[in-house]
């Protein structure tokens, strides 16, 4: 049997002598069962072959199923990313758009949105002693803080004419912002000159000057003094300066 | 990997065959896609008839059916085309046929054909999962042109002759199943 199927072998794979073979093929023609048994072998084989088929299919398909994965996760990142990139565009074009259609800011705006009435603090008291000047100062400080503004020009302005006044540089740097407020940027220049630049008004009288000149157009003269306070490393108004600095 | 190489692997069968065709498999995937765009195919049903094509690629290579008229890639791109007319085909009947490119070459066989060997795959998978798994493991291993002695080591086998003596004796198992059962074959035919 073994060596019947070796036989068959041999033939089915064309090993034969051509000899061989055309004995083989006439022992075919006579043997009825050497021709079964061809045929099984023929059967046998096509089985392996699609069953071995099979088998690499399945290994392929789990190769498949893996690639399949990947590019479905990549498929997905490309998609949040290409989305991302598109509001992303959008976001510019809209800033890009508004910057270019959006009308720049009158000098009377510039100053409204960055002007604020400096508050008073405590330390704005100088107490209730016997001094005249004294009693005058809280009283000015008093209309200013309540917003009675005109009273309180008139108290620091009666403050200033007084000669050889210790706290000179907080009635002018008060009196130049009390003249802001009603509307005289020129009077309140005036007064904020008079603030000592040694004094602890000095640097928020900078600012304030910056703005009277704002409001009175004189765009050149206050990016000067914009400048120097952005220039100045420790001033507190150095990020308002340099905000305002690009809208001129 | 080269077509010399891939050639060279395949007619070798064994271990190396088993690694090109899962290399041949990765470098050409993107036909996958190609074909999704080309005939709006369902991804899962291309990954289907791609590794079918990759398979009747081997086959035609083992049995010396590629002449090596163009490359590698080309060839198995017109199998894998032919498979994915073959599915729009049973998809749509014969609305397709006249969407089908004249130049494509169509050699796979008509619906009755596919048909019978549809039967004919059956009979073949019952007759083979009659024989025991190791029985099948050795004969598939022979079939992929592994030596007796890589045979031997898969199947726990002590030695290369246990390897050869054990796929006769399967393979007569497999012929005594084969008598049984009635399908007739296509290789009655053939001239051998």
């Amino acid at each position: 049997m073994k060596e019947d199927l070796a036989l068959l072998e041999k033939y089915v794979e064309g090993k034969m002598t051509a000899r061989e073979r055309a004995e083989f093929e006439k022992a075919l023609v006579q043997d009825n069962d050497l021709i079964n048994e061809l045929k099984k072998y023929l059967l046998s084989k096509t089985a392996i072959e699609h069953a071995s088929n099979e088998r690499i299919k399945r290994q392929l398909d789990e190769i498949g199923t893996t690639l399949e994965q990947r590019h479905s996760q990549k498929t997905r990142w490309v998609t949040i990313l290409l989305a991302a990139a598109g509001i992303a565009l959008l976001i510019g074009l809209g800033w890009v758009m508004k910057r270019s259609f959006q009308h720049p800011r009158t000098h009377e705006e510039i100053f409204l949105s960055y002007y604020q009435r400096p508050g008073v603090y405590e330390m704005e008291y100088r107490g209730s002693g016997s001094d005249s000047s004294i009693l005058i100062w809280n009283r000015a400080i008093n209309c200013y803080a309540s917003g009675e503004i005109q009273k309180a020009i008139t108290e620091f302005e009666y403050l200033s004419s007084l000669p050889d006044l210790a706290f000179s540089s907080g009635v002018y740097f008060f009196l130049g912002i009390s003249y802001l407020e009603s509307d005289k940027p020129e009077k309140a220049i005036q007064a904020f000159k008079q603030v000592s630049t040694g004094s602890r008004y000095n640097l928020e009288t900078q600012f304030y000057r910056a703005l009277c000149l704002i409001k009175l157009d004189k765009q050149k003269d206050a990016a000067d003094l914009l400048y120097t306070i952005k220039n100045n490393h420790g001033h507190p108004y150095r990020k308002k300066a340099s905000k305002i600095l690009k809208e001129l | 990997m080269n077509d010399s190489d891939i050639i060279h692997h395949i007619e070798e069968g064994g271990y190396l065959m088993e690694r090109c065709l899962e290399a041949f498999y990765r470098d050409n995937i993107r036909f996958i896609s190609m074909m999704s765009r080309k005939y709006e195919l369902d991804r899962e049903v291309l990954m289907d008839a791609y590794s079918d094509a990759v398979i009747d690629f081997k086959e035609q290579v083992r049995k010396h059916q590629f002449k090596r008229k163009s490359k590698c890639s080309t060839y198995f791109y017109s199998i894998f085309n032919n498979k994915c007319i073959d599915i729009l085909r049973r998809k749509t009947t014969n609305i397709i046929s006249n969407e089908i490119p004249e130049y494509l070459s169509d050699t796979d066989p008509d619906i009755i054909h596919q048909m019978t060997f549809a039967v004919q795959k059956q009979v073949l998978d019952k007759m083979i999962s009659r024989l025991g798994s190791r029985c099948r493991e050795i004969l598939m291993d022979w079939n992929d042109g592994y030596s007796m002695e890589e045979i031997a080591r898969r199947n726990h086998l002590l030695n290369a002759n246990v390897a050869r003596s054990k796929r006769y004796s399967c393979l007569q198992q497999l012929m005594v199943i084969a008598g049984k059962s009635s399908v007739s074959t296509d290789r009655e035919d053939i001239n051998v």
